[in-house]
């Protein structure tokens, strides 16, 4: 710990508050995805509580991750971030072209690690976060020059996304663009740059929404559900309804209609509108509540923090759960094409839990580190 | 030129600060765009969205209903449910629709092409086929096919067939009645009335049941009056009768005349009601109690009937027969078809004289006439427990023309139907009481309940007793040597009938249609205890049309078989005789005729008399030399009693006697 400067750098306790918003909606996942797959697992598997066992290992395994990567300092992730960035690209190579990778409905994102089933797309955000921590920290003083602040924190997270778009994962490399966009922003990437960025994003985004016809089905399902109620717009109208269905108080914890092969993916991508079925309008406060407060103790937590890797580090786990909450929501209510993103904590889904979990572990250590005399949030200089 | 000072770190400081608070608002705004959404989303109706919500949940199909049984008097089931499967298609779910199809169309025997055409349909649930059986459903799950799912209906199935097929009616594919006892009784027979609301999920599978599956009304088994055995035998004889005459149609009726019990109401063309789709319309139709037809000469009975009662004849006074021809007052001519001249009212009852007894119509009068004929229940319906009955045509008596009661006399000039003339005839083998026919016995409920009951109804007295006796023996001369009906005579028991062949109404231009004829008899046997009282009916039979040659072999063919099926005793025809002379002797009396409630010492038993259609006065008059004790209930004549008639009992028992007013 050499490096710490014991006059500027405060330790404490991790964040209580922080760890009771992962454990409360981490729960109402638990339950949610008991809910929503039990006709479905009863059907499939003849045991109603297959998805809820399966998800309660996960959940018990990402607290164990958690308990285990909060102890660890988070300086340390400085040296791993190459190591690290080397194992997400050869699981990524693997994923794509070994016999290990899992195809599943025509997506090739999975790699079989003996029993597991690991997406390696949720190791690869976070090597991006722990990579642009690192790199935002080195260069914040030079991120006026675009060859050195950006070029670099672009190309080289570049290649990971590149390879979750050979995955045919659109929706995960379109968070993982927004993240390290986000990022850059955050670490001072000027507008100007920033602009350009978007005018090279925005061909090549189209190019590849046209590339693939289920995207193209997509877009035309969103922008109007109605045109084809049966074909594009099933599901969206599907999801519209279990909210309207839902009213304000909801129908009740397990009393869901949509769930019953009305709606795609309901325990998964979906779930979120099971939720808005069940428990109603109140529900879906309820739960966007718990997110804004995790993403508000998550900025908290970094704002605080003593160094810029860690400020960087704490930001982007908040922005990769933030964002992909907000993006998840937004989807299942219409507000954007339907993506294929699951919701952080709530849906079905192992290695994203995991993963999820294991960067809270991260944000819960930064959370121990605290720079002395840290000026509160937007203090007014 | 303006100079500053520039602290880099100090406003990378400031810049990043400023950032943050961007992010953190944009953050903000997205989740309050969503919670926006949200909200409307949310907390107003959509009613776009709740159409479909409708749509999809619910599922209008009146499935799960069934029907419970029908059953003869002893039992015998007539009508049943029983399990079938029914295939229906979620094409959306089908991947392959020409494969699918072909195989499908192997099994099912459908074409092809008509499949496919399903399967393009937009609807997530479609009809493959209904109603297959089992080794069929076996079959179709064998195929294991995507998108098609199979649920198990009631059909009615009825074992016995075209056996009383008429009226048992028919229920649809949805279990709905269509007609007959299923619709009369429907709201016993039908488990459950409600259109069934079932909530569905996307795969048309159905989850949820509404709280209340039987509805409120109570159910059970409907146990008719009908007698298998009768039934068949009456049907049997009908068919074969009018095929042998080539007739259009038929009736054959049985009822008990004391209780009102119809055992047996077979028509011809039979209908079977399991195949009721490939069934005529016209085959559908009770005749008996829906067809009119003018009675013809079994109509002369109720002339004589209502001229004895009301003493506007004697036994012995001769009518002046014409021999044959006789013009009336505004030059219209009656005839008959053979000439006689001066005949009593039995012999013109006997020879079915039209001017005999349009003679004995005159005397009788209009007014008089008229009020019998009601009073034998033409013109009214039955109250028979069959849905469409008809009450026939009887025009008002201040609407007759001059000669109409006349006419009226042989039966023409009004509309009756099968079981009006069956009914007025039990009312003369019942003593002159005219009873309530009944279809439906019973209706008894899953737990041994009985829900219903039928009730024993006496609807008119049109005659007295004594009139009635008389009346028997002379339509026992009917079927007697020189009678218009020798062909129902039966040897084991006697019998009392008559004959009527009436020439059939031209409905469109009115007059009569030449060479179509309705041929028929009804009678009763054993005529002095009448147990059975029965009508044949057959329309249009070609060749021979008189009712003594065509109706009554089948009327005695369906008598005898239906007697010895109830273990009635022979009688012989000695008895007969017997009886015969012995009434003929009361017959003479006639005026001063004695009561039939007399006591008669057997040892040292007394023979209990037949007390039913007797006033209370007469009874009361008896009671007082019978060394027993009287119990009465209710005043105006006799219905029923306790012991039974002609039952032995010892002095100082106890006889019950129910009263009841008549009108």
């Amino acid at each position: 710990m050499k490096n710490w400067d014991e006059n500027t750098v405060r330790h404490t306790r991790f964040d209580y508050p922080l760890l009771i918003i992962v454990v409360l909606l981490s729960g109402l996942g638990l339950t949610m995805v008991f809910s929503s797959s039990a006709v479905l697992a009863q059907e499939r598997f003849g045991d109603g509580l297959f998805f809820l066992k399966k998800m309660l290992t996960y959940a018990c395994l990402g607290f164990a991750v958690m308990s285990l990567i909060m102890r660890v300092p988070y300086l340390y992730w400085k040296k791993l971030v190459y190591p690290l960035f080397i194992i997400s690209f050869i699981f990524m190579l693997l994923t794509l072209y070994s016999g290990l990778g899992l195809t599943v409905s025509g997506a090739r994102r999975w790699i079989i690690l003996g029993p597991f089933h690991f997406q390696t797309s949720e190791l690869a955000k976070i090597v991006i976060i722990l990579f642009l921590a690192y790199s935002l920290e080195r260069k914040s003083e030079k991120m006026e020059r675009f060859a050195v602040g950006v070029a670099p924190n672009i190309l080289i997270p570049g290649i990971l996304v590149l390879m979750v778009l050979f995955s045919k994962d659109l929706g995960t490399a379109f968070v993982m663009g927004l993240l390290i966009v986000t990022m850059l922003f955050l670490g001072g990437t000027s507008f100007k740059h920033l602009f350009f960025l978007f005018l090279g994003a925005v061909p090549m985004f189209f190019y590849l929404i046209f590339q693939e016809g289920y995207r193209v089905r997509r877009i035309t399902g969103f922008l109007n559900p109605w045109a084809d109620r049966y074909g594009a717009g099933f599901q969206m109208i599907q999801s519209l309804l279990a909210f309207s269905e839902g009213g304000i108080l909801g129908k009740g914890l397990g009393a869901g209609q949509q769930k019953l092969f009305y709606l795609p993916e309901a325990h998964t991508d979906f779930i979120f509108s099971v939720l808005g079925e069940e428990l109603g309008l109140i529900g879906v406060i309820m739960t966007i509540v718990f997110f804004l407060l995790f993403c508000h103790r998550g900025i908290k937590i970094a704002t605080q923090a003593p160094d810029l890797f860690g400020r960087y580090l704490g930001l982007g786990i908040v922005i990769l759960i933030g964002l992909q909450s907000l993006l998840n929501m937004a989807v299942v209510m219409g507000l954007l094409p339907t993506k294929g993103l699951v919701l952080p904590f709530i849906s079905y889904g192992g290695s994203a839990l995991v993963m999820t979990l294991f960067s809270v572990g991260i944000l819960l250590n930064i959370s121990m580190y605290q720079a002395a005399g840290t000026p509160p949030m937007f203090k007014k200089r | 030129m303006s100079v500053r000072f520039t602290n880099p770190a100090l406003e990378r400081k400031a810049k990043a600060e400023k950032r943050l608070r961007i992010f953190y608002f944009g953050l903000c705004f997205g989740y309050l765009i969503v919670v926006g959404k949200a909200v409307t989303l949310m907390s107003q109706d959509n009613q776009k969205l709740e159409k479909i919500a409708m749509s999809q949940y619910r599922a209008a199909i009146q499935k799960f209903s069934d029907r419970s049984r029908v059953l003869d008097r002893k039992g015998q089931e007539f009508a049943i449910s029983t399990p079938t499967w029914s295939f229906y298609s979620d094409p959306r779910e089908i991947k392959n629709f020409s494969e699918t199809a072909s195989l499908l169309a192997g099994v099912l025997n459908i074409p092809k092409e008509t499949l496919e055409q399903k399967f393009k349909e937009k609807r997530k649930f479609v009809w493959i086929k209904r109603r297959v059986d089992a080794t069929t459903m076996e079959k179709i799950n064998q195929l294991n096919l995507n998108g098609i799912y199979s649920i198990k209906e009631n059909m009615r199935l009825y074992p016995h067939g075209e056996l009383a097929g008429s009226v048992m009616g028919a229920v649809g594919i949805d279990s709905q009645a269509l007609g007959g006892i299923e619709l009369a009784y429907d709201s016993y027979l039908m488990l459950n009335q409600e259109p069934g609301m079932y909530l569905r999920d996307a795969r048309g599978q159905l989850y949820l049941a509404p709280p209340n599956l039987e509805s409120i009304s109570p159910k059970g088994d409907v146990y008719l009056t009908i007698d298998k055995n009768i039934q068949f035998f009456a049907e049997e004889a009908l068919k074969r009768a009018a095929r042998t005459y080539s007739a259009k149609a038929g009736v054959a009726l049985i009822m008990d005349p004391e209780t009102g019990d119809i055992m047996a109401m077979a028509n011809y063309p039979s209908f079977n009601p399991n195949q009721f789709e490939k069934a005529d319309f016209n085959v559908w139709r009770n005749r008996a109690v829906t067809d009119l037809y003018e009675p013809g000469s079994t109509f002369k009975v109720i002339v004589a009937a209502a001229a004895l009662d009301h003493r506007s004849i004697k036994l012995d006074e001769k009518f002046n027969c014409e021999r044959g021809s006789f013009v009336l007052e505004d030059g219209e001519a009656i005839h008959d078809h053979d000439p006689y001249g001066l005949l009593n009212i039995s012999d013109i009852i006997k020879v079915s004289s039209n001017i005999g007894i349009y003679k004995v119509s005159q005397r009788l009068g209009r007014e008089k006439f008229y009020q019998t004929i009601k009073d034998f229940g033409f013109g009214s319906k039955t109250g028979v427990d069959f849905p469409g009955e008809i009450a026939g045509i009887l025009r008002p008596v201040q609407k007759w023309r001059p000669i109409e009661a006349g006419t009226i006399s042989f039966g023409q000039g009004i509309g009756v139907t099968s079981l009006q003339i069956l009914s007025a005839f039990s009312a003369i083998a019942n003593g002159g009481l005219r009873v309530q026919p009944h279809l439906v016995e019973k209706i008894v409920s899953k737990n041994g309940e009985t829900l219903y009951q039928k009730e024993h109804r006496v609807l008119a007295r049109p005659i007295q007793e004594e009139t009635a006796q008389i009346l028997t023996q002379i339509l026992k001369s009917v079927v007697a040597k020189g009678g218009t009906a020798p062909l129902a005579t039966i040897e084991e028991y006697p019998v009392a009938g008559k004959t009527g062949t009436s020439q059939k109404v031209d409905p469109k231009r009115g007059g009569y249609l030449e060479g179509k004829y309705i041929a028929s008899f009804v009678g009763y046997a054993p005529a002095d205890h009448p147990k059975l009282v029965a009508l044949v009916l057959l329309d249009e039979p070609q060749g021979y049309y008189y009712g003594g040659i065509v109706a009554a072999p089948v009327f005695k063919e369906i008598m005898l078989k239906s007697l010895n099926y109830l273990g009635v005793p022979p009688q012989g025809t000695s008895s007969e005789v017997l009886v015969a002379s012995k009434q003929q002797s009361s017959l003479s009396h006639f005026g001063f005729m004695k009561t039939t409630t007399e006591i008669k010492k057997e040892g040292n038993y007394f023979k209990v008399p037949d007390f039913r259609g007797v006033s209370l006065r007469q009874v009361l008059k008896t009671a007082g030399d019978f060394p027993v004790a009287m119990e009465f209930k209710g005043r105006g004549e006799a219905i029923s009693q306790s012991p039974a008639p002609g039952t032995l009992v010892a002095a100082g028992s106890k006889i019950y006697v129910e009263f009841k007013p008549l009108y």
